[in-house]
């Protein structure tokens, strides 16, 4: 009876594996069965500097051409719509081409800006008392599209509030930044996809909105209020072809008709092309010139365009997302200093949860095909065929 | 005695362990396509990947709730087509499409431009293309949640036989709602074959000239008119239900 329940218990181990014994240490249990893929920002890039869609298994007739937001922005034609909300009737201006541009807009208005970039806004006839005659000149820096805002800037306004509180603040010489954001998957309470808003003044001290909407989603809208008065010139004396100089006005009034598209006193520079553009790994359509590395535009292959020591531009790393090869990493510093010794092997420990997990490659294809073998007179011709 | 006991739990440990249910393997496959890349990006990929006949479209229709207008847009600020809902259109898989929905009754002044990413296509009968559209169904939820400024995404799959069989989603036996954290079109694929990305917002076309894109990537889109009894796919009721059509005949 002894040896009866060995072997039952021996067959139970074997039929359920060690199933029941993974999952203990830690959050990244994952299932055989079970994959996690890279965020989509990486499936846009299988690897460093390494442009193309997927585990680039499509080969040569990957890379999208891309009704991507960041072709798009590319083009310069991404834009954000913002709907102005709270006080109404307050009117909103904004800075275009070197003119004030006042009353374009009146809450609850919309307006389009283009992306990665910083515009001067001017409100005016904000309601309620003591703001009679007073002109708000806030910021607007609007954050360029990312593969996880890319489908809701497509399709949806982003609000732009300005409640009283936000008005009690800068009447008392306390400084708004205000970030509108979308939220991570994981810190959304439900399936509809909807934005969330930041104020410093509601956050601890010494809490930046920004660093903490970033933690939580991605960056749409930073909006930055106080309570400081810009004086733009009413009138410019402008040179005249003949010669002489006349006084100009560089105020547009939305109520005289005079109109004008915002643009941008300033660009972000995280969107300014200072990290060199990603290297297609396998450009062209069938039957075109492929690209030669260091001929014509196609850039040297290899060139350490990577600022970071592991991520090295070459062939895309397969499968996509699998660890990097680098086992050490040693910098030895042998100058005859009199200073403390620098630090011999680095050691820097990351670790994100759950971690990638993809699929083993195919390793093996098997076809056959079995053809129906009829003597004749057994082949029965459907009805109508 | 005991050999009936014994043979018993032997049985119920293969049968835990090797009793995996058709959504359990289906789980288990990697899904690359995900609905939270850029809008065109999934129908592009399937595009380049799939060798379909170009000149192929595939019929679509779009269901409101009551009554509307829907305008189909194909790239230019002109729209391709326009019609009353349920308006029916037939467009070339791989593209990114944006609708101009808009005289709705329930949404006075209001207008909304859903896009439509159309991943693949039906394979139906010869002759009857245009019996079987995919359909697009607009409830006023989804419009409601639209207007108060919420991202909702749809996603259309053709229902996998071995499920259908046994599951019906009109009677809520599969979810029609997925959870945030879960790629959606991972979630269609395990229950079918991913047709279409339908994203609706509440943004309008920029009044002082249209962001690239915004109006879709330049699919072919020409005409569809079921002719016949149309038979077989999900419409809206009144009461803003949706019902299927055959089964109430």
């Amino acid at each position: 009876m002894r040896y009866y329940f060995l072997a039952l218990g021996a067959l139970a181990v074997v039929c359920m594996g060690c199933s029941g014994l993974s999952g203990t240490s830690g959050t990244t249990a994952l299932k055989s069965t079970q994959h996690v893929a890279p965020p989509p920002a990486m499936l846009q890039h299988p690897g460093p500097m390494v442009d193309g869609p997927g585990p680039g298994v499509l080969g040569i007739l990957a890379q999208p051409a891309a009704h991507s937001a960041a072709a798009a922005h590319a083009a310069g034609g991404m834009s954000t719509q913002v709907t102005f909300q709270g006080q109404a009737g307050m009117s909103v201006g904004w800075v275009s081409n070197g003119l004030l541009a006042r009353n374009q807009k009146f809450v609850p208005g919309r307006a389009d800006f283009g992306q990665g970039a910083i515009y001067q806004l001017v409100l005016s006839d904000i309601p309620g008392e003591g703001w009679e005659g007073v002109s708000l000149y806030p910021t607007l820096e609007v954050r360029a599209a990312d593969p996880n805002t890319a489908a809701y800037l497509e399709h949806n306004v982003v609000p732009l509030e300005l409640t009283e509180d936000d008005l009690l603040h800068v009447s008392s010489n306390n400084m708004i930044t205000k970030v509108i954001y979308l939220p991570d998957p994981e810190h959304q309470a439900r399936a509809i996809a909807g934005v969330e808003t930041l104020v410093s003044t509601t956050l601890d001290p010494g809490v930046d909105p920004i660093q903490q909407a970033e933690r939580l989603g991605t960056i749409m809208l930073v909006l930055r209020l106080g309570n400081k008065e810009m004086h733009f010139d009413d009138v410019q004396m402008v040179p005249q072809p003949d010669g002489s100089v006349q006084p100009v006005s560089m105020i547009l009034d939305g109520f005289n008709n005079e109109h004008a598209p915002p643009t941008p006193i300033g660009l972000i520079p995280g969107h300014m092309g200072g990290v060199p553009g990603a290297m297609v790994a396998a450009a062209g359509a069938p039957g075109a010139p492929l690209p030669i590395s260091g001929v014509g535009p196609t850039p040297v292959w290899g060139s350490p365009t990577s600022g970071t020591p592991i991520g090295l531009p070459g062939p895309p790393h397969l499968p996509l997302g699998g660890p990097a090869g680098l086992q050490s990493h040693t910098i030895r510093n042998l100058t005859q200093n009199r200073m403390p010794e620098p630090v011999d092997h680095l050691l820097i420990d990351v670790e994100h949860s759950p971690g990638y997990s993809m699929p083993e490659p195919v390793r093996h294809i098997q076809y056959s095909e079995k053809h129906p073998v009829y003597a004749p007179g057994d082949v029965s011709v459907p009805a109508g065929r | 005695m005991k050999q009936p006991v014994f043979n018993g739990i032997l049985l119920f440990l293969v049968a835990l362990t090797c009793g995996r249910t058709l959504a359990q393997d289906l789980a288990g496959s990697f899904q690359p396509l995900n609905d939270r890349l850029p809008p065109g990006y999934n129908a592009e990929i399937l595009r380049r990947v799939r060798e379909r006949d170009p000149n192929w479209l595939q019929p679509v229709r779009v269901d409101l709730p009551t009554t509307g207008n829907v305008a189909v847009h194909n790239g230019e600020s002109a729209a391709t087509a326009t019609g009353p809902a349920p308006a029916q259109f037939a467009a070339s898989p791989g593209y990114l499409y944006r609708l101009h929905i808009s005289d709705l009754p329930e949404f006075p002044g209001v207008s909304f431009y859903p896009s439509v990413e159309l991943l693949d296509r039906l394979h139906p009968p010869t002759g009857l293309e245009h019996q079987f559209p995919v359909p697009i169904v607009l409830t006023e939820a989804d419009l409601q949640a639209a207007a108060e400024g919420l991202l909702v995404t749809r996603i259309i799959y053709l229902e996998n036989p071995r499920l259908a069989a046994s599951a019906d989603p009109l009677k809520g036996d599969l979810p029609l709602s997925g959870e945030q954290q879960r790629n959606a079109v991972a979630v269609a694929s395990e229950l079918g074959r991913p047709m279409a990305i339908i994203r609706l917002g509440s943004r309008q076309p920029a009044v002082e000239g249209t962001t690239a894109g915004f109006f879709g990537n330049g699919g072919q889109v020409g005409p569809s008119n079921p002719s016949g009894e149309a038979t077989g796919f999900a419409r809206m009721s009144p009461v803003g239900q949706i019902r299927r059509v055959a089964a109430e005949r």
